[in-house]
């Protein structure tokens, strides 16, 4: 497997970003599944998935941030604080949820502490929580406002064709990221939940021009690569945000695999495309609003519980672990219910509450995670791979 | 849960209980420190409402019969809607619906029950709601997810885009009880003609709703009605707000909170205005006299609340306040931004258009996205509108010697932000203190810890002393 997967998921920084960079062109955080990068990229610029790994403290963050926080926001302006995004040139934040929403002011108070670390573009989006006529009218009001606010800041025309280009290039991310995810669900499946979930966020850190040609290798090499998982419990994993590989590895290590998920920044990310004969703002708008997988959408639970079922089926799961971040009140009280549907269906289920990060109480959890595979009644029919 | 919790219907308990409190009002001293001390969890209230006279009397007998609504809906033919404080009740009046707001009904469970309402938060939990949710909405609605309660007939949210926690609480009820929901969504801004058109678009697909739910239309003679009575209780609040900037303030400590409690729960109705009315006079006399409103008979410092009060059980924080000669000068609750309100800047409040139908309901849209928390919280805490320019308005208005920001530690929305404010304010020399209690659930921080903080940021700041 190309060793850029595993940098790129790993650190802040990666390979391809220098690169980039090192062309003069530009990259633009942001912060949510929300955010159409369909625009940035047709820009000329690279999105760019801000994520909070590689903290070691939060002494930052806890500074701007209140004590009820969920510390994944708060990693993230502790990575801002120590300059470990000053390779942005702008950010885009969102209101994706409560505690996410109050990075753009804590971080633009921490640049007066610490300057120069807020790029020089910034953007507030209005991202709606429902997808009704008039919200999507709002969103794609937005969308056109953030448009041009790129092409005024950077002295850029986002054209049509290149817009075109760019859905037609993310839509095949999508394309190939959902067959990554019907090889990962696959029986004796070839690859391990840490291995897949490299590659996924590999794509949060890299320009699609660049990532679509390395995921079609490594596609093409797991498809080659014999089985080897066979007669593990294979496992589900929903939730909050999952952005590095720490908690699949704890499962992994207690002798399951995870062979499908439905966290943020997993492969609910790809679900729906854009239609690419006609992009409008509108249509635009109409993918992310109707991209109801993340419940700061509120009123779809039945159509996430069915996205858990469909993932289910598709990867014969033996079970399901549901995680939160402590302080995610929106999958933190989804996941209850979660739990006691699965349970009623017969399907073992457990939910975990967490701290964000490099396993913070990795003891606790490696525990409760053993405990709850040594639950789940051995696989049915698999056998272990010659 | 406890299953002996399960023996009384919570709801008709709470009915039981304000009935015959508001009945011992009408009695003779004897007669009521007699019926007193058959409500000895409610004692502190009792004697409130007691002192008060005409205003307690309004107050207790409104709240009696607000719960009685509630619990006799299904046999007067009407429906219940489980809805929050951050909704205008008055649509629910003006559609025939009975407002169950979950927050009051928490704190009304604080006030009168000898543990407060900390077994039906917990339950919440048994049945797999987030713990760190706000415990506003875990209280009351741990009754009603428990089955100790009638249930509702549909769910009307009226914070998304505001708050996660509690659009979380609805929709999690709304899933738990199988019941319909309705979530009216915010943008992040409160003005503009974006702004106002998504209001009021969101707003009609409500009253749709509603109907859809009832089976009845809006009726525009009925809305007309409701909004008289808001224009009623608009003039009387604001006259109220206006007296507020004297020094000393000639309002009782407790009124604050009489006022958003009737804004909340009778919102466009008469039993609202006359109650109003009531507190009015009370303050005029004491405006006449010279008096101040505090029962320590002094004024020794002003405090602006700038997010919620307290509500454990005896109301500790009115005692406290009262005791110390300290004005209570508001919080986020009574702001509910009618254009004539002392605080309001041009065009940032409502005002009443009753012309014809599509007017009365952008009416109720703009008082609606105006209601506390939904107006300033929506946005970042520095952009126009929001928090920020909010407290300095008022800072400006009412010269508080010091703020406080207390509320729950569910409240996601405002804890991200309001270090900040904080800082903000001390930097513009009003001194901030930030309370880490829970003001729903003593549990998290009992009130003699609170009061332990208030009196040590007072002593270090040298304020009131």
């Amino acid at each position: 497997m190309n060793p850029i997967f595993e940098e790129a998921a790993d650190h802040v920084d990666n390979q391809v970003i220098r690169e980039w960079k090192a062309q003069g062109k530009k990259v633009i955080g942001h912060t949510c599944s929300h955010v159409p990068e369909e625009i940035i990229s047709a820009a000329g610029m690279m999105p760019y998935r801000l994520r909070g790994i590689e903290s070691e403290s939060t002494s930052i963050g806890d500074t701007y941030f209140g004590p009820f926080i969920c510390s994944c926001p708060k990693a993230i302006l502790q990575k801002a604080g120590e300059g470990a995004f000053n390779f942005l040139d702008g950010a885009v934040m969102v209101q994706s949820c409560d505690s996410m929403r109050r990075l753009d002011e804590c971080w633009r108070a921490a640049n007066d502490d610490y300057p120069g670390i807020l790029p020089g573009f910034w953007h507030y989006l209005g991202v709606p929580h429902k997808a009704v006529d008039y919200s999507l009218k709002w969103f794609s009001e937005e969308i056109e406002m953030f448009k041009k606010h790129i092409e005024e800041h950077f002295n850029v025309t986002i054209t049509e064709e290149n817009l075109r280009k760019s859905i037609t290039l993310y839509n095949e991310t999508r394309d190939l990221l959902k067959e990554l995810d019907e090889v990962r669900g696959m029986e004796n499946t070839p690859v391990s939940g840490q291995e897949a979930m490299n590659i996924i966020l590999a794509g949060t850190a890299m320009p699609k021009e660049v990532y679509n040609p390395l995921l079609r290798e490594a596609l093409d090499e797991l498809k080659a690569r014999p089985a080897h998982h066979g007669g593990k419990k294979r496992i589900l994993l929903g939730g909050s945000v999952v952005d590095d590989q720490s908690l699949i590895s704890v499962i992994e290590a207690e002798g399951a695999v995870v062979v499908a998920d439905t966290v943020c920044f997993g492969s609910r990310s790809f679900e729906g495309m854009v239609p690419e004969d006609s992009p409008t703002m509108l249509t635009i708008a109409g993918r992310y609003l109707h991209h109801q997988f993340c419940p700061r959408m509120f009123g779809h639970y039945k159509d996430r519980m069915a996205l858990i079922k469909q993932k289910m089926e598709l990867a014969k799961v033996d079970g399901v672990i549901l995680q939160n971040i402590r302080f995610c009140d929106l999958h933190g009280s989804e996941n209850g219910l979660f739990e006691a549907e699965l349970e009623s269906m017969g399907v073992p289920a457990i939910r975990l509450e967490r701290e964000y990060g490099a396993m913070a109480d990795e003891g606790r959890l490696r525990m409760r995670i053993g405990a709850f595979l040594e639950s789940i009644p051995e696989r049915r029919t698999e056998k272990p791979a010659a | 849960m406890r299953q002996a919790l399960l023996e009384y219907d919570y709801d008709w308990n709470m009915q039981r209980v304000f009935d015959q409190g508001s009945r011992s009002l009408d009695g003779t001293r004897k007669e009521f420190e007699r019926a007193r001390s058959r409500f000895p969890t409610m004692g502190t209230v009792m004697d409130l409402f007691y002192q008060y006279e005409d205003v307690g009397r309004a107050m207790t007998k409104g709240s009696a019969k607000y719960i009685s609504n509630i619990v006799t809906a299904r046999q007067d033919g009407r429906k219940v809607a489980l809805t929050t404080f951050c909704m205008s009740p008055a649509l629910c009046y003006a559609m025939d619906v009975v407002p169950l707001l979950i927050e009051p009904i928490t704190a009304v469970g604080n006030l009168s029950r000898k543990y407060g309402m900390g077994e039906f938060m917990d339950y919440c939990l048994e049945i797999g709601f987030a713990e760190t949710a706000c415990s506003a909405q875990r209280g009351a609605m741990g009754a009603y997810l428990a089955g100790a309660a009638q249930k509702p007939d549909f769910v009307l949210c009226n914070m998304s885009g505001i708050c996660d926690t509690n659009t979380s609480a609805f929709a999690f009820a709304a899933e738990a009880l199988d019941l319909p929901l309705f979530q009216c969504n915010f943008p992040p801004e409160m003005r503009g003609e974006r702004a106002d058109a998504y209001h009021r678009s969101d707003y009609r697909a409500m009253i749709d709703f509603i109907a859809e739910q009832t089976g009845k239309p809006l009726d525009p003679a009925k809305l007309r009605g409701v909004l008289e009575e808001i224009q009623k209780q608009d003039e009387l609040i604001v006259e109220m707000q206006d007296y507020q900037r004297m020094i000393p303030s000639p309002i009782p400590t407790t009124f604050n909170l009489f006022m958003y409690l009737l804004r909340f729960l009778f919102g466009g109705t008469e039993d609202g205005t006359k109650t109003l009315e009531e507190m009015l006079k009370v303050i005029r006399k004491n405006v006449q006299e010279g008096r101040p409103g505090n029962r320590f008979g002094e004024e020794k410092a002003r405090a602006l609340f700038v997010y919620t009060d307290h509500y454990g059980g005896g109301l500790p924080l009115w005692n406290f306040l009262d005791s110390r000669g300290i004005t209570h000068l508001g919080c986020i609750a009574d702001r509910f931004y009618q254009q004539a309100a002392p605080y309001v800047r041009d065009g940032e409040g409502y005002t009443v258009d009753a012309t014809d139908l599509d007017s009365m309901i952008d009416t109720m849209a703009a008082l609606n996205c105006r209601m506390p928390m939904v107006k300033q919280i929506r946005g970042p805490y520095d952009a126009p509108d929001m928090w920020l320019e909010e407290i300095r308005a008022q800072r400006e208005l009412y010269n508080p010697d010091f703020a406080v920001y207390m509320g729950t530690p569910g409240c996601r929305n405002t804890w991200g932000m309001v270090k900040l404010l904080a800082k903000q304010l001390e930097k513009e020399g009003l001194p901030t203190l930030i309370i880490n209690a829970d003001v729903f659930d003593e549990r998290v921080e009992s009130w003699s810890m609170t009061q332990a903080r208030f009196e040590e940021f007072l002593d270090v700041r040298r304020i009131g002393i």
